[in-house]
């Protein structure tokens, strides 16, 4: 005798996925590095914003200052 | 429990365990898609709060991978002649953020470091832009033969015989002004697998001075230039669709008829006044 199963707990989509499991978890790792490709991106407009509306002219920054300003961006 | 029960019992354990596994990686897929629509939704917010030049936000995590290795260097650097240069690079490459400075600004810093010079070659330069380095000398070496940037050749100048023998100087632009103007450019009146030869050029930009309206044969498209308050306007057709055009230049008085090119009369006039030129210069 099989399992007493609820007939609805496997049907034919559920065979599908297993099928395509493969494509399913490359479906997967590409969205986790499309997110960080995004984030990455954001990122650095965000800190190209912030160069942008620094006040003083980096040309006549000093040097730790520029290296502290190359600290605070992406 | 017969043996063919069994078995297909086992099966059935079997596959309903790979249905667990795969329904676990479908939630976590469907969370990290809705994840994803987040941080899409963010990044175009941060990228409409952004007013960088279209060069800079194509290319600014390649400018800042150069910053940061820089800075990298800077630290992994004895000598402090070599240091001193390495924020100056950096300093300047960030004021030029700052400044919004165009793709050329940053090709002339990035020329003045040998060990640089190579980064030329990963930035994205659009069509116009490349036209204007190629003006600008950049990556000309010692003649105007060709221009390689993002590992495109943009440019191919030489010379040959033309019609009657006429010593013609030719040029196709592989990149460059085809995505300036949107199609290959053939002046009205030439044959289509013309060259544009200069004198062609020329008369173009005597043309468009003048304030007419300039017609222009693609492959695949008509394209109608005029200025207007020192912009330039263009007006796409379907290829020779003359009906369209004739019904077109009765209302053009309208400047909404008009679609605005995204470059200035005068930086086009730049552009290609320094092709005849650099010609005239080379024979």
């Amino acid at each position: 005798m099989l399992k007493d199963t609820p007939p609805n707990t496997f049907n034919e989509s559920d065979l599908t996925n297993i099928q395509n499991f493969e494509l399913i978890q490359e479906n997967k790792n590409k969205l986790k590095k499309d997110i960080c490709n995004i984030e990455m991106k954001r990122l650095s407009a965000i800190s190209v914003s912030y160069i942008q509306g620094i006040s003083t002219d980096i040309m006549k920054m000093s040097d730790e200052d520029i290296l502290s300003l190359i600290e605070k961006i992406r | 429990m017969s043996k063919i029960e069994a078995k297909a019992s086992h099966y059935f354990d079997f596959l309903l365990s790979a249905k667990k596994v795969a329904d676990n990686e479908i939630n976590k897929t469907e969370r990290l898609q809705s994840l994803k629509d987040k941080k899409v939704q963010k990044y175009d917010n941060s990228l409409g709060k952004c007013n960088a030049n279209r060069f800079i936000l194509e290319n600014r995590e390649i400018l800042f991978g150069i910053v940061h290795d820089l800075y990298k260097k800077t630290f992994q650097e004895e000598n402090e002649g070599k240091r001193a240069k390495y924020i100056s690079l950096a300093r300047m490459l960030l004021s030029a953020i700052q400044k919004n400075k165009t793709a050329k600004d940053f090709c002339f810093i990035l020329e003045t470091t040998p060990a640089l010079q190579d980064m030329k070659s990963y930035l994205n330069v659009s069509g116009v832009n490349a036209v204007e380095l190629l003006m600008s000398g950049y990556q000309l070496e010692t003649s105007l033969s060709s221009l390689k940037l993002s590992g495109d050749r943009v440019i191919e100048i030489f010379s040959g015989l033309g019609v009657g023998n006429k010593k013609v100087n030719r040029i196709e632009f592989k990149k460059g002004i085809n995505d300036l103007m949107e199609l290959p450019l053939f002046y009205k009146g030439s044959k289509r697998d013309d060259d544009i030869d200069f004198s062609s050029l020329q008369s173009f930009m005597d043309s468009l001075k003048n304030g007419s309206i300039t017609r222009l044969d693609g492959k695949a498209k008509t394209l109608l230039l005029t200025i207007k308050n020192n912009v330039l306007y263009k007006k796409e057709f379907e290829l020779n669709d003359n009906e369209d055009i004739e019904q077109f230049l009765k209302q053009e008085e309208n400047s909404n008829q008009w679609d605005v090119y995204d470059i200035t009369f005068s930086e086009l006039n730049k552009i290609i006044e320094n092709i005849v030129f650099s010609i005239i210069d080379k024979h």
